[in-house]
C-alpha cells in the first residue's frame, strides 16, 4: 500500500457555540478506512457532500483530522518533522475541485509553472525546466501561446487542465483529482485520461481520482470506494462493484445515470 | 408558433485587437423551450452566455457586431442591467464569480431579497429555506449560516440555482451546473426544473458537455465549434441525423454505457 487511510474522522464545527448554545459538531469524514495502493487509480465516488473533497484535503494535511493515522510509503504523515513534511509534499500533489483555488491570477501561467518545478527540480538546467513546461502544456491539449496568459483568459476547461498540467509537472509519486475532467468535453477527457494512464504505466505513478462521472470512473478506476454521509459504504474493484453493487446506495447512484435515449423506438411509433 | 423570447443574431465577441472568440452566433429560444449549448472545451459557450447578457466588459471582451433581442427589444449594457438576474438569470460556470467569501450564505440570499425581490423582511427566512429545501439541500437552517468554502462543490453548485430561481426567471443560463453533483441528486435537480418550467414557463439554455444530459433537457440542441454555431436541430435529429462532423465526434465518444440502446452512426 502507497497510502493508508486508517480510522480518519474529521468533525467541523455545525454551530458555534455561543449565547445558550453547546457547539455542535457534524461529521464530515466518519471513521473512514482506505488503502491505495502503489500504481494503481482508486476512484471515491459518493453522495454530494460526503466527505470527499474534505478525505483529500486531510491527505494533502490542509486539514487535519480529530482522529485516525495515515502512512504514505508506510510512514507517518500526520505529526511529520519540517524535513518529512517537505518531502512529503512533493511526493503528494492535488488538483482542486474549483481551479481558482489552486492558481493565482496575478501569475501567467508559464510562471505559474515554472515557479514549482524550480522548486522541486533547482538542481536542473533552466533549459530543461522550460522545456518541461512547454511539454506538459502541449500534452494536456493547450497550445504553446498559452504560456504568455494568465488564469481568467481561459475557459473552465482549460482552466481545469492547467491545474491538472501544474500538478503533473512536479512528478507526484501520488496525485488526488478532484473532479478533474468535470467540464471537459469527453473528447478532451479521454486525451486527460490516457495522459494520466500513461504516467501511470511508465511511472507507476498512482492516483486518488474523485469523480460523479460514473461513466468515466468505470472506464478508468482499478477500485473504487463508495462514500455517503462521511462513511465508506463498500469498496472493491472497478467491475465487482459496477456489475454488483451490494449496497442500495451503490444501486441507486447507478440507476440515476442519465443515458442517451432510444430516440430511433420513438421515431417508429 | 411560440414567439421567439430572445434572439440572438450574427453576434460576433473579441478580446482586444485579437481575432473573434465568437462569429456570426445565432440561435433564438421560444418561450418554454429548453436549449442545450454543447461543444468542445474553449468553443465559446460561457462568452455567449457572458455576451447576450451584456457582461463582456467584466472579462475585458466587447461586441463587434451582431445583436441580441429580448422580446422583440435589443439588449444594451443599460437595459441589460435591469433584466439581468430577474428576467434572465445566469448561473456561472464557476462558484467563484457568484459567492463572496466573506458572506455568509444568509447574506447572499438577503441581498437578492433586499434588491430584486418584493418579500417583505419577515418572510425571508422562511423563503430562504423553502428554496435551498426547492434544491434538495440537506439542514437549510444550518446552511444559511456557512461560508461558501464550510460548503462543498456540490452544495455550492445547488445554493447557486436557489439564488438563481429567487427572482423568478423567465430565462434560466445555467452553465455546468450539475457537474458537482452525484447522480441521484443530479436527477433529482433536473427534475426540479423541469417541474417549475411546466408551472411557471420559463426557457432554459443549458451549457454542458454533459451529451446525455442535454439529450435528456432539451428540446433543441445549439453545437458550438470554434466561436462558431455548426449545428442547431432538435433533440432527436442530433443523436439520430447528425450533419456536421463536430457533432458526430461528440456523440461517437460518449462511452457505450451513455446509450440506453445502440444508436447506429450513418
Ligand atoms: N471548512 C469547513 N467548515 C465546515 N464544514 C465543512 C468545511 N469543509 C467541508 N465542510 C462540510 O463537510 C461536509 C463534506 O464536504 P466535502 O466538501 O468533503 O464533500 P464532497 O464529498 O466533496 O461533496 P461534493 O461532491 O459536493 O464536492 C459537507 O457537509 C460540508 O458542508
Ligand atoms: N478573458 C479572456 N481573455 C482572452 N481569451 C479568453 C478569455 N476568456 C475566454 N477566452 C477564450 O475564449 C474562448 C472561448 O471561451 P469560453 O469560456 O466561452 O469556452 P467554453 O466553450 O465555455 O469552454 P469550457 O467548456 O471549457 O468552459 C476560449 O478559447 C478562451 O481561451
Ligand atoms: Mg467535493
Ligand atoms: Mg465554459
Amino acid at each position: 500500500m502507497l497510502l493508508e487511510f486508517q480510522n480518519v474522522t474529521k468533525r467541523f464545527l455545525r454551530v458555534p457555540s455561543g449565547f445558550r448554545r453547546k457547539a455542535e459538531y457534524s461529521m464530515a469524514v466518519d471513521d473512514v478506512h482506505f488503502g491505495i495502493r502503489e500504481g494503481e487509480i482508486f476512484g471515491l465516488v459518493g453522495e454530494s457532500g460526503s466527505g470527499k473533497s474534505t478525505i483529500a484535503r486531510i491527505i494533502v494535511k490542509l486539514l487535519s483530522p480529530e482522529k485516525g493515522r495515515i502512512l504514505f510509503d508506510k510512514k507517518k504523515v500526520l505529526r511529520q518533522s519540517k524535513a518529512e513534511g517537505k518531502i512529503y509534499r512533493k511526493q503528494v500533489q492535488m488538483v482542486f475541485q474549483n481551479p481558482f483555488e489552486s492558481l493565482n491570477p496575478r501569475q501567467t501561467v508559464a510562471s505559474i509553472l515554472e515557479e514549482g518545478v524550480h522548486l522541486h527540480f533547482s538542481h536542473r538546467e533552466e533549459g530543461v525546466n522550460k522545456e518541461a513546461v512547454r511539454a506538459i502544456v502541449e500534452e494536456v491539449g493547450l497550445p504553446v501561446s498559452s504560456l504568455q496568459k494568465y488564469p481568467h483568459e481561459f475557459s473552465g476547461g482549460q482552466r481545469q487542465r492547467i491545474a491538472i498540467a501544474r500538478a503533473l509537472i512536479l512528478a507526484p509519486k501520488l496525485l488526488i483529482l478532484d473532479e478533474p475532467v468535470s467540464s471537459l468535453d469527453v473528447s478532451i477527457q479521454s486525451q486527460i485520461l490516457t495522459l494520466l494512464r500513461g504516467l501511470k504505466k511508465k511511472h507507476g505513478m498512482t492516483f486518488l481520482f474523485i469523480s460523479h462521472d460514473l461513466h468515466i470512473v468505470r472506464d478508468f478506476c482499478d477500485r473504487v470506494a463508495v462514500l455517503r454521509n462521511g462513511k465508506i459504504v463498500e469498496t472493491g474493484e472497478t467491475k465487482e462493484i459496477f456489475d454488483s453493487p451490494k449496497s442500495e446506495f451503490t444501486k441507486e447512484l447507478l440507476d440515476a445515470v442519465f443515458r442517451v435515449p432510444n430516440f430511433s423506438r420513438e421515431e417508429g411509433k | 408558433m411560440k414567439n421567439n423570447l430572445l434572439e440572438i443574431s450574427e453576434l460576433s465577441v473579441a478580446f482586444s485587437d485579437e481575432e473573434n472568440v465568437l462569429s456570426r452566433v445565432s440561435f433564438s429560444l421560444q418561450e418554454g423551450e429548453t436549449l442545450a449549448l454543447v461543444g468542445e472545451s474553449g468553443s465559446g459557450k460561457s462568452i455567449t452566455a457572458l455576451s447576450i447578457l451584456q457582461l463582456l466588459s467584466y472579462i475585458g471582451a466587447t461586441h463587434t457586431g451582431g445583436k441580441v433581442k429580448y422580446r422583440g427589444k435589443e439588449m444594451t449594457p443599460e437595459t441589460a442591467s435591469h433584466i439581468r438576474g430577474k428576467e434572465i438569470a445566469l448561473i456561472f460556470q464557476d462558484p467563484f464569480s457568484t459567492f463572496n467569501p466573506l458572506q455568509t450564505i444568509e447574506k447572499h440570499f438577503s441581498h437578492l431579497f433586499r434588491y430584486r425581490t418584493r418579500v417583505s423582511k419577515k418572510n425571508w427566512q422562511k423563503k430562504m429555506i423553502s428554496f435551498l429545501e426547492m434544491v434538495h439541500l440537506p439542514d437549510p437552517e444550518m446552511l444559511l449560516q456557512k461560508y461558501p468554502h464550510e460548503c462543498s462543490g456540490g452544495m455550492l453548485q445547488r445554493i447557486m440555482i436557489a439564488m438563481a430561481l429567487v427572482c423568478r426567471p423567465k430565462i434560466l443560463i445555467a452553465d455546468e451546473i450539475t457537474t458537482a453533483l452525484d447522480t441521484t441528486v443530479q436527477k433529482k435537480i433536473i427534475g426540479v426544473l423541469q417541474g417549475l418550467q411546466k408551472k411557471k414557463g420559463f426557457s432554459m439554455i443549458v451549457i454542458t458537455h454533459d451529451l446525455s444530459l442535454a439529450a435528456n433537457i432539451a428540446d433543441r440542441i445549439v453545437v458550438m465549434d470554434g466561436g462558431k454555431v455548426v449545428e442547431i436541430a432538435p433533440v432527436k435529429d442530433i443523436f439520430m441525423r447528425p450533419l456536421h462532423s463536430c457533432t458526430k465526434k461528440l456523440i461517437s465518444s460518449l462511452p457505450k454505457s451513455a446509450f440506453q440502446a445502440q444508436i447506429v452512426l450513418e
